[in-house]
């Protein structure tokens, strides 16, 4: 199992959900892999300059980080191999921590990378695998088969935009895994009754692309294929195309629901998506993920013009706004303890 | 290399000026590159990204708030078009780190002290060091290329018949220093332990009871313990575990005037540390300076030492760590002329590896304590070695600063730069650039610190042909306990050396005047900073003195013809300083008495 904590953005608690997760996982007998997308586990924040959670490790755990990482750890670990991935800090290895300890992690930083280092990390012995996210970065996370997404006032200190924006996160996640058979990253793939049209090979997907694709709409729709990463005026463009025809049945397959929430702000792709649910298009995903949690994290850093500070959102009103609007648990990790994230990660099926 | 594409990308609002630079370079060499506008959506930069197969996306945003989750945004559109397949991309601005260009999914990140080299480099997979580290950066010379010529016929004649007489005076003469000298030599090369033993009790009988104590008993002067194997051992990892950073060079165009600093914290550990940071902002030699005591002694202590006080110890061990650790380029002068142990101090530094030392027969004897006879017999045999070891010496003219007038100074300079030619070493003129009490009493700075200075040097170059070194440290005298006030005053000094185009120049930190003790790391570089600014705005400019600066070169050379004359009439050089020719009571020189009565 792969299991990934992304974020909303910075400091919304995602580290402090991983350590959460190697804790109760080490409790439990297993021993889980960590790698992150990013430069997670260092004393001081990059930009706030404020204390951030460190990541502790226990023997025999596979760590996988950058070079320049492994000298700032203080957990003992053995390099086992060399991944030939690289990033702006060297090149990331695997390493068995051999004295537990705290790591600075910087693993590979994009979805090929990563999908290679945690291939390694299996092959090595690691049967689950978690990977650190890093700012509001979500991409890579495309190579996991369970997600948490962590939240809170960090990125937004209105309760409201908190409920919307995670409520729109599970809407997005909640389709299925389609049929798409296709195996390459070409442009976009129109399916009709007697033939297929295949559109010009790019991975970007935008107003222009899709509106020439939906110039060539073949006789009998039944599938619309779009493996890259659509922007937000695409997606309108095209439910204002199926809207214009009787889309009733047809499918439109995206890669997978990372790149969706990519699209642009989370509310607005989750309210386009609702609109082709109403239009009966069924919409699916080459490679979907299952949101296991969101996280909510009080804190976030108050800027003053010159400094960050410390600052904190009152819990039980984020939790009260967060509550009436998902069937995903919402759980502040500090507060309710971290049993019921690791069941929702790690349980079977 | 195959020429790559690069995309250009200002993701800011407006500026894109420093991405504009870089794009010209990447053009020059061979690139294909696009630049976008500064104001385009993100979605629209993707577009063109994944549109035209770069190579290298360049990003140049400058960080601040919320800036980090949109540049992480737009590294995961990249992602998910799947550009990143083909296209490294690389983050530049202000306040870019590697640590915050991994955390945002970048491939390499550069600050906005980056050169456009280091991008292209990088580019390039190469190393952007390559050529300017280690074993590849060649040590300058200081003394290539000089002919040690006197132009002036009058004063050439007058050093000529001075250093004969100096010559003649100390012939069959010898002091404890040039014997214990001698040992020493002996010593090292004495392969039997026994002999070595037998000429080290022979060597201790020359030396002072507190040194003999050190060797015979292991009890040390005040102050003074062995630094352990472990202590050594540790420095090392310390220096070896750092991560070395491309050094700053303090010469906006040409390589001179070398930038050297004192060391001398008593402690060579410290000594090291602060030499290896101030390498790396471009410091290019270091003058060890000794315990004050150290000149008083008889004799000079062994082993790597620490001396918790004013001073390093100058034993051979401790020259020779300093040596190991430094730069193989880096300059190391070792200081002789004080006291009682100069020619052994000369041998032990050419054993331990220093590059040149520092001897002056005439300050040594007025503003440093040691008899004037006793250092002329110490001086001669001194510079004797310096010329078998090749060793290039340079000689102080700190006198200036008791309040000898500066004529007397550097006639005081070019006795011992004449002397060093005759005996076949290799001196450097080191002239003041100082506000010092004869200037500050007679007001030869009150309209300008250029015009003196200026002076000086000019005097210098129409008398003889010899490199040029001004000290020590330049702006000597008018820093104060202001830090910024005290770099600026260092920088514009150091800008007057560049534009006279002298060979080299000692600078002080910017706490120096009022330290009384170790110096902090922050005020060394205070003053390196100030003369890289002051290099960068200069460049190949000059100043312009005032017509006053040329009635000041032709007195000055006046004088110190007519100083030489009086010299030269006197029976020798150690009398000539003895009755004040070269700075008298009145001046504010007072002959020395280290050492008096020694020579036999």
């Amino acid at each position: 199992m792969i299991i990934g904590v992304a974020g909303t953005a910075k400091n919304t608690g995602k580290t402090t959900a991983l350590c959460a997760l190697i804790r109760m996982a080490c409790a439990n007998g297993r021993l889980p892999g960590v790698t992150g997308i990013g430069y997670d586990g260092e004393e001081r924040d990059n930009i706030t300059l404020l204390p951030k959670p460190r990541i502790t490790v226990l023997p025999g755990m596979l760590v996988s980080t950058s070079e320049a990482c492994l000298a700032a750890s203080t957990a003992r670990l053995r390099v086992l191999k060399q991944t030939g991935v690289v990033t702006a800090l060297g090149r990331v290895v695997v390493a068995e921590v051999e004295a537990g300890g705290l790591v600075v992690v910087a693993g590979p930083n994009k979805t090929s990378d990563l999908s290679l280092v945690t291939r390694e990390m299996q092959n090595l012995g690691s049967t689950d695998i978690l990977v650190d996210g890093s700012l509001n970065r979500i991409a890579p996370m495309s190579v996991v088969q369970r997600v948490v997404f962590a939240t809170g006032g960090a990125r937004s200190v209105h309760p409201a935009v908190l409920a919307d924006e995670t409520a729109a996160i599970e809407l997005i996640f909640k389709s299925g895994e389609g049929a798409g058979d296709y195996t390459d990253i070409g442009g976009i793939r129109l399916v009709g009754r007697d033939i297929q049209v295949q559109c010009r090979a790019s991975a970007f997907h935008g107003y222009d692309e899709i509106a020439e694709a939906m110039g060539r709409i073949p006789e009998g729709l039944k599938e619309i294929v779009l493996p890259g990463m659509v922007t937000a005026d695409g997606l309108a463009l095209l439910r204002d195309r199926l809207q214009a025809m009787n889309p009733e049945g047809v499918s439109v397959i995206f890669d997978n629901p990372f790149r969706i929430l990519l699209s642009g702000e989370p509310a607005v792709v989750g309210r386009l998506l609702g609109e082709f649910s109403r239009m009966s298009v069924n919409v699916r995903y080459r490679r979907a993920t299952t949101l296991a949690a969101i996280t909510f994290n009080p804190y976030y850093p108050a800027f003053d013009g010159t400094s960050y500070r410390a600052a904190y959102l009152e819990s039980a009103v984020v939790r009260a706004a967060l509550a009436g609007v998902h069937s995903t648990p919402v759980i502040d990790v500090l507060a309710d303890g971290a049993e019921a994230l690791f069941s929702r990660c790690f349980a079977e099926g | 290399m195959t020429p790559r594409r690069v995309l250009c990308v200002p993701l800011d609002p407006v500026h894109d000026v420093g991405i504009k630079i870089i794009r010209n370079a990447l053009a020059v060499r061979g690139y294909t590159t696009d630049l976008l506008s500064p104001d385009l959506p993100m979605e629209e930069v993707v577009r063109r990204a994944a549109a035209g197969g770069y190579d290298e996306i360049l990003v140049s945003r400058t960080l601040g708030y919320g800036v980090a989750e949109l540049l992480g945004r737009f590294v995961d559109l990249l992602d998910a078009s799947g550009v990143r397949e083909h296209s490294r991309v690389i983050l530049g601005g202000k306040a870019i780190t590697s640590e915050l260009a991994a955390e945002l999914g970048f491939d390499r990140g550069f600050d906005e002290h980056a050169r456009v080299e280091d991008i292209i480099a990088f580019l390039e997979g190469r190393d952007p060091d390559a050529g300017t580290k280690g074993p590849q950066k060649k040590k300058p010379s200081l003394t290539a290329g000089y002919s040690y010529k006197v132009h002036d016929a009058r004063i050439a004649a007058s050093l000529d018949e001075i250093v004969e007489k100096l010559l003649r005076w100390t012939e069959g003469k010898s002091t404890p220093g040039t014997r214990r000298a001698l040992l020493r030599a002996k010593m090292l090369e004495e392969t039997s332990d026994t002999r070595r033993a037998g000429l080290q009790n022979e060597y201790l009988g020359l030396a002072d009871g507190v040194i003999a104590d050190a060797f015979r008993r292991n009890v040390y002067p005040k102050g003074v313990r062995t630094i352990s194997p472990e202590e050594i051992g540790r420095l090392k990892e310390m220096l070896a575990a750092r991560h070395s950073f491309r050094p700053v060079s303090l010469h906006h165009s040409g390589d001179r005037p070398l930038v050297f600093k004192f060391l001398g914290s008593g402690c060579p550990i410290l000594d090291i540390v602060h030499a290896k940071v101030c390498e790396r902002w471009g410091v290019e030699g270091f003058l060890i300076i000794n315990p004050s005591w150290e000149a008083r002694y008889e004799g000079l202590l062994d082993g790597v030492l620490s001396h918790q006080n004013d001073g390093t110890v100058t034993s051979a061990q401790n020259i020779r760590l300093m040596r190991e650790l430094l730069d193989p380029s880096t300059l190391l002068t070792v200081r002789a002329h004080r006291g009682l142990n100069t020619p052994e101090t000369v041998l032990l530094a050419a054993h331990a590896g220093a590059d040149m030392t520092k001897i002056d027969l005439v300050y040594g004897s007025l503003g440093a304590g040691t008899d004037p006879a006793r250092l002329a017999v110490d001086g001669v045999e001194a510079i004797r070695l310096a010329a078998r070891y090749s060793m290039p010496y340079d000689i102080p003219g700190n006198d200036e600063l008791s309040g000898v007038p500066a004529w007397k100074t550097l006639a005081g300079l070019l006795i011992n730069v004449h002397l060093g030619t005759r005996l076949g070493a290799r001196a450097i003129l080191k002239p003041l650039f100082c506000y010092g009490p004869h200037i500050v009493i007679h007001g030869l700075m009150r309209q300008t610190f250029i015009d003196y200075n200026a002076a000086k040097i000019r005097a210098l170059r129409e008398i003889v042909d010899c490199p040029i070194w001004p000290g020590e440290p330049i702006a000597f005298m008018t820093q104060t306990e202001d830090r910024v006030q005290s770099a600026t005053a260092t920088a514009f000094h150091a800008a007057l050396a560049t534009a006279l185009h002298v060979d080299a120049m000692t600078v002080a930190s910017t706490d120096e005047a009022y330290s009384r003790g170790p110096i902090c790391m922050a005020s060394r570089i205070d003053s390196l900073q100030g003369i890289h600014e002051a290099s960068r705005f200069m460049g190949e400019a000059g100043f312009a003195p005032t017509p006053a600066a040329d009635g000041m070169t032709e007195d000055l050379h006046t004088k110190i013809a007519d100083v030489l004359d009086q010299v030269k009439a006197a029976p020798d050089l150690p009398t000539a300083i003895a009755t004040g020719l070269l700075g008298n009571e009145e001046d504010g020189a007072y002959p020395g008495t280290f050492g008096k009565g020694t020579v036999s």
